[in-house]
C-alpha cells in the first residue's frame, strides 16, 4: 500500500501541495483528478522520489520512503511511471527499452529474451521491436511506454495523464488494454487526468485536488 | 591532377607529413576528450565544490590562441630544461599544448548535451536503474552527438593548426604548405599538400552522419535537465583536484608565464601604446567578419534544416568543405583567386582579411545556429507562419528570438577565432597593415620576448573584457530569462 500522509512542497512562496493524505491500497486503480496546476504531476513526482517534500511523508508498503529528511532513490520504491510526454529513449530500440528495465537483477539473457516476448506480445508489438521511437507511431509509442513501465515488474503503477495526446478510439484502446494489463498484473495505479470521463472509466476511486489541497476522495458509484 | 602530382603526394616526405598531422590531430582530440568529458560530468551533473567557479574558468583557455599557448610552454621548457619529462619541441609537445588549449570545446559542448538531456527521460530509467546507471545508459549516450561535435571540432582546429606546430617546429601540412608558398612561391605544391586534408576532414563528416542516421536527438523538453546532482562522497575530492590541474596547466601556467615574461607595467604601457593600431584593426576586423559570418550562417544554417529537395543536401555538405582546407591553404587560395588587377580593391584592402575570417569560420557559426534551430520546435515556427503569414516577420519575432543565445554563441566563436587567427592573415593581409597575431608572430621571430609576453597579456585581457561584455548582453537577453523561470518550475 502507498500511504501519502500530509505531503507538502512550495517552490519558493509558492505552496504547490499543502498537506496532502490519501492512500493507494495493492491493486487498485485510483484515478486523481484536478485542474491544470493543481499539484497533481507534483504530488506524483514526490511518490516517484524525483521531488524531496517540505513536510509530510509517504511510505510503500509499510516503508518510509520520503520525508522532508529523507527520499529514496526511485529505483528502490518498486513502482513504475508512464510520462505525459512518453520519455522514450530515442537511442534505444523497442527491444532494447525492455531489455534495459529488465536486465537490472542480473537476470540471463535468455531468460530476459522471454521476457521481453512476453511483454512485446501483450502490447502488439512482437513486429515493432528493432525500430527506434522515431519509426513508430503515436499509438505504438503509447504501447511502448506502457511496456516500459511494466518491464520491471512493478507494484505500483504511476501514470501522468498518459494518452492526452490521443484521439478518442485510440485512448478507450489502450484504457482497455492497460486496465487488462493491470487486473492481470495485479498492479496498484494512481492515474493523473483532468477528464472526468477517463478517470470513472479506468478508477474504482477518484481523488480531487486543487491548489495543492485534496478536496476529496471516494468511490465513483458514490460520486 | 597529373601522374606526376600523385607521385609528388605519396612520396616518402608526405607520407611523414600524413602521419604527422594525422597523428596530432588524433592525439589531442583524444587527449582533449580525456580532460574534456570528465571536466563536463563533474561541473554539470555532480555535487563538486566550486562547480560554477570551475564551469566559467573552462572557458578562458579558449579565449588565449593557441599559439599563445605554444610561446608559452616552449618558453617553460628553455626555463626549466624540461617540463615533466615531455620535449615541448615534438609532436607530443603539440599533443600537450593543442590539447590544453582545446579541451573546453569538448568540456563546453559535453556540458551542453548533459544539461539538456531530457528530464523525463532520465527519470524514466532512474525508476528502474541506479543514478551511475542512468548516466552511463542513458544521459552519456544521448550527449554523444555533443562529445562527437567537440571531438570533430578539436580533430579540425588541430589538423589545421599553422602556429603551434610552426614554433614548436613540428612538420605538418599546414606548416609545410606556407613554407611551399613562402619560399618557393609553389602553388601547385600547396594545393597537393591540402588534399589529404581535405579528404580526412570529408571523411569525418561523413562518418559523423553515418553515426548518427537511425538516431533522433529532439526532445520536446531539452533544456531543462534538473535530475539531481550525483553525489561525490570521497571522490569529490579527486575530482577537485583534477579540475584544479587542469585549470592550472591551462590558465595559471600560460598566464604565470606571460607575467613573468613582460616584466614591469611601464613594458605593458609601452607595449600597448605602440600596438593601439594593430588592436584596433585586430578587433575591427573580427567584429565585422563576425557579424557578417553570423548572418550568413543562419541563412545556410536554416536552408540545411527546413530545406527540401537535392539543393539541400548539397548545400549541407558544401557548407562545410572550408572545415577541411587548412588556413594556409586557404590563404594560397585567396591570392591565386583575389591577386587580379580588377579585383584590387578587395585584395589590397582590410576586406580581404574579412573574407577570409568569414571563409575559414563560416563553418564553425553553421554548426552552432543549425544545433540552436534543431532545438526549436518547427510547431512554434508553423504557428506563427499561420498567425501571421510573412516568413520575414515569422524569423524575427519567433525565430530569431528563440535563437538569440546560439546567435551569441556563434558570434562569440566567429569573433574569438578570428582574433587569434594566424595562418591566413600571414599569407593576405595587405602590406603596412598587422594585426595582434601578426604582430605577436614577427615580434616573436625578432626574439623581442618582453614585449611578446606584455601584448600576449594585453591581448588575453582584451578577449577576457569583450567575453564578459557579450556574456552580461546574453545574461540580460529576454530568451534567457524567459528559459530561467522556465527552469525554476
Amino acid at each position: 500500500m502507498i500511504v501519502v500522509e500530509n505531503v507538502k512542497k512550495n517552490y519558493g512562496k509558492q505552496t504547490v501541495l499543502g498537506g496532502v493524505t490519501f492512500e493507494l491500497y495493492p491493486q487498485e486503480v485510483l484515478a486523481l483528478m484536478g485542474p491544470s496546476g493543481s499539484g497533481k504531476t507534483t504530488l506524483l513526482r514526490v511518490v516517484a522520489g524525483f521531488e524531496k517534500p517540505d513536510g509530510g511523508r509517504v511510505c510503500i508498503d509499510g516503508i518510509e520512503v520520503s520525508s522532508a529528511t529523507h527520499v529514496a532513490p526511485p529505483h528502490k520504491r518498486k513502482l513504475s511511471m508512464v510520462f505525459q510526454d512518453l520519455a522514450l529513449w530515442p537511442h534505444m530500440t523497442v527491444e532494447e527499452h525492455l531489455e534495459f528495465v529488465i536486465r537490472k537483477n542480473g537476470m540471463t539473457k535468455s531468460a530476459a529474451r522471454d521476457e521481453i516476448d512476453r511483454i512485446l506480445e501483450c502490447v502488439c508489438l512482437e513486429v515493432f521491436q528493432g525500430r527506434y521511437p522515431h519509426q513508430l507511431s503515436g499509438g505504438e509509442r503509447q504501447r511502448l511506454a506502457i511496456a516500459r513501465s511494466l518491464a520491471s515488474s512493478p507494484s505500483y503503477l504511476l501514470m501522468d495523464e498518459p494518452f492526452s495526446n490521443l484521439d478518442e478510439r485510440l485512448k478507450e484502446e489502450l484504457q482497455q488494454l492497460l486496465l487488462s494489463l493491470s487486473q492481470k498484473t495485479g498492479i496498484g495505479t494512481i492515474y493523473v487526468t483532468h477528464n472526468t470521463r477517463e478517470a470513472f472509466a479506468v478508477a474504482k476511486r477518484v481523488a480531487f485536488i486543487d491548489q495543492g489541497v485534496l478536496l476529496g476522495i471516494d468511490d465513483n458509484r458514490r460520486l | 591532377m597529373s601522374p606526376d602530382g600523385y607521385g609528388h603526394l605519396f612520396a616518402e616526405r608526405h607520407l611523414h607529413l600524413a602521419w604527422n598531422s594525422l597523428s596530432l590531430a588524433a592525439g589531442a582530440t583524444i587527449f582533449s576528450l580525456v580532460l574534456g568529458v570528465p571536466m563536463a560530468f563533474l561541473i554539470s551533473k555532480t555535487d563538486l565544490a566550486a562547480r560554477n567557479v570551475i564551469a566559467a574558468l573552462c572557458v578562458v583557455p579558449i579565449l588565449v590562441p593557441p599559439f599563445i599557448h605554444a610561446i608559452v610552454w616552449s618558453r617553460l621548457q628553455q626555463m626549466i630544461g624540461w617540463v615533466s619529462g615531455l620535449q615541448i619541441h615534438s609532436i607530443w609537445g603539440s599533443i600537450w599544448v593543442l590539447g590544453l588549449a582545446y579541451y573546453p570545446f569538448v568540456t563546453l559542448l559535453t556540458t551542453s548535451g548533459l544539461r539538456g538531456v531530457d528530464r523525463g527521460q532520465e527519470e524514466a530509467a532512474l525508476l528502474s536503474r541506479s543514478r551511475w546507471q542512468t548516466l552511463r545508459h542513458i544521459s552519456l549516450p544521448l550527449t554523444l552527438p555533443h562529445i562527437l561535435t567537440g571531438a570533430i571540432f578539436v580533430f579540425v582546429f588541430s589538423i589545421m593548426d599553422f602556429g603551434v606546430p610552426d614554433i614548436l617546429r613540428v612538420s605538418v601540412y599546414p606548416v609545410e604548405i606556407f613554407v611551399q608558398f613562402s619560399t618557393f612561391y609553389d602553388n601547385r605544391a600547396a594545393a597537393l599538400l591540402s588534399f589529404p586534408l581535405i579528404l580526412v576532414a570529408l571523411a569525418l563528416m561523413l562518418l559523423q552522419r553515418r553515426l548518427m542516421k537511425e538516431r533522433a536527438y529532439i526532445s520536446p523538453g531539452a533544456g531543462v535537465s534538473r535530475t539531481g546532482s550525483y553525489s561525490l562522497g570521497m571522490v569529490g575530492i579527486p575530482g577537485f583536484i583534477f579540475c584544479v590541474i587542469v585549470l592550472g596547466l591551462s590558465i595559471a601556467v600560460p598566464v604565470g608565464m606571460l607575467l613573468k615574461g613582460a616584466g614591469p607595467f611601464s613594458s605593458y604601457i609601452r607595449v600597448f601604446k605602440a600596438s593601439m593600431e594593430q588592436m584596433l584593426l585586430s578587433f575591427s576586423l573580427a567584429a565585422a567578419a563576425a557579424f557578417v559570418t553570423v548572418l550568413l550562417a543562419f541563412l545556410l544554417a536554416y536552408i540545411v534544416l527546413r530545406g527540401t529537395g537535392w539543393q539541400r543536401t548539397v548545400l549541407a555538405v558544401a557548407v562545410f568543405i572550408p572545415f577541411a582546407v587548412p588556413a594556409t591553404s586557404l590563404g594560397v587560395g585567396f591570392i591565386e583567386i583575389w591577386n587580379r588587377p580588377m579585383l584590387d580593391v578587395i585584395y589590397s584592402s582590410q576586406f580581404i582579411i574579412i573574407l577570409a575570417y568569414l571563409a575559414r569560420f563560416l563553418p564553425f557559426a553553421v554548426v552552432t545556429l543549425h544545433s540552436g534551430l534543431k532545438q526549436i520546435d518547427r510547431g512554434l515556427e508553423e504557428a506563427a507562419n499561420l498567425a501571421v503569414g510573412s516568413w520575414t516577420r515569422v524569423i524575427g519575432r519567433v525565430v530569431v528570438p528563440l535563437l538569440w543565445p546560439s546567435v551569441l554563441a556563434a558570434f562569440f566563436i566567429v569573433f574569438i577565432l578570428s582574433l587569434g587567427e594566424l595562418g591566413t592573415t600571414l599569407l593576405v593581409i595587405p602590406p603596412g597593415k598587422e594585426t595582434i597575431p601578426i604582430k605577436i608572430y614577427n615580434l616573436m621571430h625578432y626574439g623581442a620576448e618582453q614585449s611578446v609576453a606584455a601584448l600576449c597579456l594585453i591581448m588575453i585581457a582584451a578577449i577576457m573584457l569583450t567575453a564578459g561584455l557579450l556574456l552580461l548582453f546574453w545574461r540580460t537577453s529576454k530568451v534567457v530569462r524567459i528559459r530561467s523561470v522556465d527552469d525554476r518550475r
